[in-house]
């Protein structure tokens, strides 16, 4: 089953923040760097999960761009124990948009967002602790943190 | 009332409204709904010369929206925003009475592009 091209991701996350994104793929996931965020979709007509894992500091990039704060505003906000509700919204839609390069033949629909992988649905977990399918990328953002992140298949 | 925007996605909402003002829409009033069942309620006291509705919404759905809106015989014109791309939903949309779907992400010319034909040059 072919997978979701470097380029295809740089191009939606370049045109959704407005600012130049590189994806590059490597064989081996990113050493992760602090708290990780898992989001899982639904993929039809299977109905079986894919997941993307990724750095949240990265994904805070992509989310805060979205909505116009800086990246020191964006840190800030991070590494602020109450949850930041508009980074949070900005970071759901941002994964919801990215439903759209994570199956490049079937539909894919964002199913959810978690801090804790032991929260994942069942089957989404299953994805995530045994994939047969993986890809991993280092993502750099233009004037942004960047970061890993990785698309995990079922098959 | 100008305009009802349906979205699920406070973040959504505001890039579509800055989307919409750098179209050269600066003066469109704009009401705003958490899903089709907030935005139903909702055109019981506006009358919107457009309604631009996310797909995926918790409650009701876009498409449940438009389909309910046209079965009690509203022909406001409504256009999609939505990360759903494929061919299928398309049409799916078109054959229910939608005039267009903006695919997100989206940029000021393609909002500009489907608003000027029902609201007029920006």
């Amino acid at each position: 089953m072919p997978e979701p091209s470097s380029s295809a991701m740089a191009t939606l996350f370049s045109d959704l923040i407005g600012h130049h994104v590189n994806f590059s793929e490597r064989i081996d996931a990113m050493p992760e760097h602090g708290e990780q965020i898992y989001c899982a979709y639904l993929i039809k007509p299977m109905e079986s999960f894919r997941v993307i894992k990724a750095d949240l500091s990265l994904l805070s990039s992509f989310a805060g761009a979205l909505i116009g704060l800086s990246p020191a505003t964006i840190k800030e906000r991070v590494a602020d124990p109450k949850p930041d509700e508009s980074l949070r919204d900005a970071l759901h839609e941002v994964m919801n948009i990215a439903s759209r390069i994570v199956s490049v033949d079937h539909r894919a629909v964002f199913e959810g967002m978690y801090g804790d992988p032991s929260k994942l649905p069942p089957a989404a977990r299953s994805t995530l602790l045994d994939p047969c399918n993986s890809s991993h990328f280092k993502v750099i953002i233009e004037g942004f943190e960047g970061g890993g992140f990785s698309l995990l298949a079922p098959f | 009332m100008d305009l009802l925007l349906v979205d699920d996605s406070r973040t959504m909402r505001l890039l579509v409204h800055r989307a919409i003002r750098q179209a050269g829409y600066r003066g469109l009033t704009v009401c705003e709904a958490e899903n089709g069942a907030d935005a139903l309620e909702k055109l019981k006291s506006v009358k919107p010369k457009l309604i631009l509705s996310d797909w995926n919404m918790p409650e009701m759905s876009g498409i449940d929206f438009l389909r309910k809106l046209r079965a009690e015989n509203n022909l406001t014109p409504f256009g999609f925003i939505t990360s759903e791309s494929s061919k299928k939903f398309k049409e799916l949309a078109i054959s229910n009475g939608a005039s267009f779907i903006i695919v997100k992400p989206f940029n000021v010319d393609e909002v500009q592009d489907a608003l000027e034909p029902i609201l007029g040059e920006g």
